[in-house]
């Protein structure tokens, strides 16, 4: 969830406000997979990564691709679906000078219950890394605080989130566009 | 779910048939005037008519003069990434890591 | 999606635009519980306040009503004890009565057309329900007396349920089988009270939190059981910076986080540390010596009292003092014996409880132990200790809510702004159902006891009934029910609002064979099939919270009030709805005997309701003043229980229950105001409230020029207890290899019968989890996320290894929450109790961990 900032509230212009509907953004795809338009080339849809996942986080999507689902599962890192993959649309973890598996983190948005003074910590009592933490603090439950070196955006805090407040995104220091 | 807010700004004295007619989109609720019309109204996804489709039509409804939105919340299901205000459409959170 | 989650996006993009436009929208002024904010269909949210459903904390919440369903909840600003705070429980609230599986028909097990213990559930209506259950109950009475009937209450009753099933129970049936779950709960919390200062509950209140210099936390994880509280003392840790926190658990939890001094101990052994701490004070000088010459008795306790077994047990045939009968048939003396003492005996019973012994006994360092005695001993600093279930269940329970008395007494830290014992209690209306209205076996309103004649004469003269109408022993207390269900000694068995086939000890051995018994006829009424829903003959659809209109008591004496919101589903109904129309059933010569009822010849021919509740007090005020009283909230408001018996039915209940109280220390404002406060903290006299009880200048009950007076003893004092370590009745040995403590996580509630029908919650924590040392884990081949296998003597369970997170047990304990009904952790539990409370000690058991 985005909670847009409301000033200034009359800036008509910021936005594309009703020149239609945007399109989806592309969805998330094995870790260590190539940028989309590569991944889209090479993947053939086989789904052996799909059958090679443990955990059940990669679902085929309905055209046949292999999406990461966090709202099933988290990933391991366990690089069973690099392995699997005969096309290298994900590439091989086993190559040298392997990039991270994905460059993100996770953000919590303003729906986070902690964020509307009601006592929730389930996303930092999963995260095995210690990426979230809640500190006590005055005036209200402690809130969420989201270390980005800490996270390896393993997904784990997310599906069992009850409100869905939480979402992945890019690293901040990840490059502008492709 | 998608969720957004707008101000209109109307004729005050047409305000009860900007209402009505605002009110006949399905997803669309207005919640109250300012004395010199500026009508409060909120658009949501509803059955058979996703908001971004009902920002357009409500545009054509004869007694808008003006249109502003003042808030915005949407996010695709499945839990993928949201879709955030400010980023375009073309780099995605998602895009951007990968590449 | 979340009703909630898309109202609050709603009321955001509402506000944001409102503000673009400069103008007020209701919306906003919605949220504060002020007015209504337009929504879907044109309908209306329409906002009240009412109490939160789960914990004794006591949080008021405000309750969105919108086209006949609760639509969702938030704090309530306005609140004292919350101050618009909300834990997630209380944030879900509004789901919790909307889970798919609602009971709504009464269900009974037939077979061919007939009850039958071995049928089917088959839907009935409430008149073939009350058929059966009065056929049962009249042929019990009539071959075997009102001691072969019994019901098991609940302190999440509201103060009118529970005081018309009293009434039903005590005065009707003439049975005083009729105890509370919160006699698991708090028990020993009650006759702790009861020992040391002869009135129940505590003295203090919550806003000690705001002024008081420390915090101890004897067996209680508040931070995720009172997270409201919790964050108060947070508030007032951070904001001043001498302030220390003390945590005292046999295992780590989040309260640690804040602690600045954590420690782990052995269980059983905070006996010995408060002795330590006694002792320390008396050594170091620190005594308040005026204040225990003048308000404290000294007193020795028996010791060889048992550990509340079966009396066939073997750690019961020997104790002298367990109150069971003895070779002679007589009972073996009263485990609450004791005789008076003086200070200077109490000096060397303590004295044996040296730093260096009760660390290697504890297994607490000893600089931390001393740092916790320093500050009971420092006479600059105002203390204020907290328990919950660590101390209440535990076969020394009610001792060890004297020991911690004897600490606060011998430093006179008690009765004052910022310092004081506190107990707290885990169920919403513990305190103002189970303990005030007196609903266990022993009890009658207003702290009164069953076994003394005067308060008994008491109660029958408010009550309209002839001398003798009371019984004068002690009914069935929880445990001794499974028991006698189990013996064929109850056959017929009522439990409403609580789920003791989960949540009572040793269900394997005890409670599933006492409800299947051919010979006993089980009813539940609950809003959910839960275990126990299943394990019974007759299932009865009960309404819940806001679908009726109550009252509960938090755990600080402020009684609170609510308004019935909502109609409850298909046939559900409320608990009073039942007690007061089974009891039409009766006649009076059905159930009193002849000689009874001739001293009250005019009752002839009435049934129980003419005489409990159609008795021209109950029925006092007419069905107009329903709305006349809440007109201010909801305008044309009614209640369901008006509608049907024409009457303001809680209200009568309350004016009369309330004449039990007034005069005596348990007073209660009129019933009227309650609809309009947050809640007030007894006793309220001249529409004043007390915070601090038993302190001249508090409490209007103590006079100018007395200082202090514990006025629940007649002499004004309160007691200081000798009362010795003793070993729990089963620890670790060779074969089974570990304690095992259970217990309750932030996002569930007690058995989850609610809290895991709201899919938000079930889905941040669906299973109970096996907390368990990585060492111990390691030590047996065990990996986090494994499924393992639990044994004690007396089952078994299979769940998940979890060696991370938010419970770290020390070596050789594991945790269990039992929330969970997949699980049933209970079938592990021993059923050993507290033999002066009854309670049962769910904290400590031998188990082994294997792989499954």
């Amino acid at each position: 969830m985005h909670l847009k900032d409301p000033e200034p509230l009359m800036d008509v212009s910021r936005r594309r406000f009703l020149g239609g509907r945007a399109p989806l953004p592309a969805p998330f795809r094995p870790p260590w997979s190539l940028s989309e338009p590569l991944f889209l080339d090479r993947c053939s849809r086989c789904g052996d990564c799909v059958k090679a996942c443990p955990t059940g986080l990669l679902q085929r999507s309905e055209d046949g691709h292999p999406v990461a689902d966090f709202m099933q599962a988290a990933c391991t890192f366990c690089g069973d679906c690099s392995r699997a993959c005969p096309t290298g649309a994900i590439a091989p973890i086993d190559a040298a000078g392997m990039p991270s598996p994905w460059s993100f983190v996770i953000a919590i948005g303003e729906g986070c219950l902690a964020h509307q003074n009601v006592e929730c910590r389930v996303c930092g009592e999963l995260c095995d890394d210690g990426a979230i933490r809640f500190r006590p603090r005055l005036g209200g439950v402690p809130l969420p605080e989201v270390d980005d070196a800490a996270c390896t955006g393993c997904g784990a805090c997310i599906a069992p989130c009850p409100v869905v407040a939480i979402q992945r995104v890019a690293t901040p220091t990840a490059p502008e566009g492709p | 779910m998608n969720i957004v807010s707008l101000v209109l700004r109307i004729k005050p004295e047409t305000r009860a048939e900007a209402e009505a007619a605002l009110c006949a989109f399905p997803g669309v609720e207005c919640h109250g005037m300012s004395e010199d019309g500026k009508l409060v109204v909120t658009v949501e996804d509803a059955e058979g008519a996703a908001m971004s489709d009902t920002l357009i039509a409500l545009h054509r409804v004869p007694q808008v003069l003006a249109a502003t939105l003042a808030y915005e919340h949407t996010n695709v299901p499945s839990g993928d990434a949201p879709l955030s205000n400010q980023a375009q459409a073309a780099h995605s959170p998602c895009e951007e890591a990968q590449s | 999606m979340s009703i909630n989650r898309r109202d609050f996006i709603k009321t955001q993009a509402i506000a944001a635009a409102a503000a673009t436009a400069g103008i007020s929208v209701p919306a906003i002024a919605a949220k504060k519980g002020e007015a209504p904010a337009p929504a879907e269909n044109g309908s209306v949210v329409r906002w009240d306040k009412a109490p939160c459903r789960f914990c004794g904390t006591g949080c008021s919440v405000l309750v969105g009503v919108q086209n006949g369903r609760v639509v969702a909840t938030q704090g309530d600003p306005d609140a004292a004890v919350n101050r618009g705070l909300n834990c997630i429980k209380g944030y879900f609230l509004s789901k919790i009565m909307y889970g798919e599986d609602r009971l709504t028909r009464p269900l009974l097990r037939m077979k061919d057309g007939k009850y039958s213990k071995d049928g089917e559930f088959t839907p009935i209506s409430w008149n073939q329900a009350f058929d059966i259950m009065a056929e049962k109950w009249k042929a019990s009475l009539k071959a075997e007396g009102p001691g072969s009937i019994a019901m098991f209450g609940s302190g999440q009753w509201t103060i009118f349920e529970g005081y018309a099933a009293s009434k039903l129970m005590k005065a009707g049936f003439r049975s005083n089988n009729l105890d509370p779950n919160a006699r698991h709960c708090m028990a020993s919390a009650v006759t702790g009270f009861m020992r040391t200062f002869g009135m129940d509950e505590p003295m203090g209140c919550y806003d000690d939190i705001e002024q008081s210099d420390a915090f101890v936390l004897w067996g209680s994880n508040m931070a995720e059981m009172h997270p409201i509280l919790w964050t108060r003392i947070t508030d007032r840790r951070l904001t001043k910076t001498d302030v220390q926190v003390h945590v005292l658990s046999t295992f780590e939890h989040r309260s640690f986080e804040l602690a600045d001094n954590g420690m782990i101990f052995v269980p059983n052994t905070d006996l010995a540390i408060l002795n330590y701490i006694c002792n320390h004070i008396i050594q170091s000088g620190k005594v308040n010596q005026e204040f225990i010459k003048k308000n404290v008795n000294f007193k020795i306790g028996e010791t060889d009292i048992g550990y509340g077994l079966r009396p066939a047990h073997a750690l019961e045939k020997d104790a002298k003092f367990n109150g069971y009968p003895g070779a002679d048939g007589k009972p073996k003396n009263n485990p609450s014996d004791a005789r008076p003492s003086s200070f200077e005996e109490f000096k060397k019973f303590v004295s044996e409880y040296t730093l260096e012994k009760v660390s290697k006994l504890s297994g607490v360092p000893a600089e931390r132990l001393k740092k916790l005695a320093e500050l009971y001993a420092d006479p600059n600093k105002k203390v204020v200790s907290f328990w919950t279930m660590g101390f209440n269940q535990h076969t020394r329970g009610t001792w060890v809510n004297n020991m911690i008395y004897n600490v606060h007494l011998l430093v006179g830290k008690i009765s004052t702004p910022g310092s004081g014992p506190f107990s707290l209690t885990g169920q919403p209306s513990a305190c103002g159902t189970a303990r005030e209205v007196g609903t266990f076996a022993h009890r009658l309103p207003a702290d009164m006891l069953v076994t003394n004649p005067e308060h008994r004469k008491h109660a029958e003269e408010i009550w309209q009934l002839p001398e003798g109408t009371i019984p004068d022993k002690i009914g069935l207390h929880a445990v001794a029910q499974s028991r006698a269900l189990k013996d064929s000694k109850l056959k017929c068995y009522w439990t409403s609002t609580t789920n003791n086939m989960q949540a009572g000890p040793n269900v394997n051995q005890e409670i599933y064979p006492g409800w299947r018994n051919p010979a006993a006829f089980v009813v539940v009424s609950d809003v959910y099939p839960t275990v126990s829903a299943l394990a019974a003959d007759l299932i009865l659809p009960a309404a819940m919270w806001t679908e009726k209109e109550g009252a509960f008591g938090n755990a600080e004496r402020r009684t609170q009030v609510w308004r019935q919101q909502v109609k409850a589903p298909g046939e559900a109904k409320s608990d009073l709805w039942q007690f007061m129309e089974f009891s039409k059933r009766f006649k009076v010569e059905e159930v009193w005997p002849a000689e009874l009822l001739a001293k009250k010849p005019e009752y002839k021919g009435k049934t129980l309701f003419d005489v409990l509740y159609a008795n021209k007090v109950v029925n006092k005020f007419p069905k107009s003043d329903v709305q006349k009283v809440n007109e201010h909230a909801i305008k044309g408001y009614t209640n369901d229980e008006a509608e049907v018996f024409g009457f303001y039915v809680q209200k009568g209940l309350f004016e009369e229950y309330a004449q039990f109280g007034r005069g005596h220390g348990h007073d209660l404002a009129p019933f009227d105001v309650y609809h309009k406060a947050r809640g007030l903290r007894w006793p309220v006299v001249d529409g004043k409230e007390t915070l601090w009880r038993y302190r001249e200048g508090y409490d209007p009950y103590v006079k100018a020029g007395e200082g202090v007076k514990f006025y629940g003893h007649k002499d004004g004092k309160a007691v200081i207890f000798a009362l010795p370590y003793q070993d729990p009745p089963e620890k670790p040995d060779a074969e089974f290899d570990m304690w095992l403590c259970t217990g309750r996580v932030l996002e569930h509630w007690h058995t989850g019968s609610m809290t895991r029908r709201v899919p938000e919650l079930h889905k941040a924590v669906p299973e109970a989890q096996i907390f368990m040392h990585p060492d111990d884990a390691k030590k047996r081949g065990l990996q986090r996320g494994m499924v393992v296998k639990v044994l004690s003597r007396r089952g078994e369970m299979v769940g998940r290894i979890e060696t991370k997170g938010r419970n770290k047990p020390p070596v050789g304990l594991i945790f269990v929450p039992f929330f969970d009904e997949s699980k049933l952790v209970n079938k592990l539990t021993l059923d050993a109790t507290c033999p002066i409370s009854k309670q049962t000690d769910f904290k400590k058991c031998a188990v082994k961990v294997v792989r499954a």
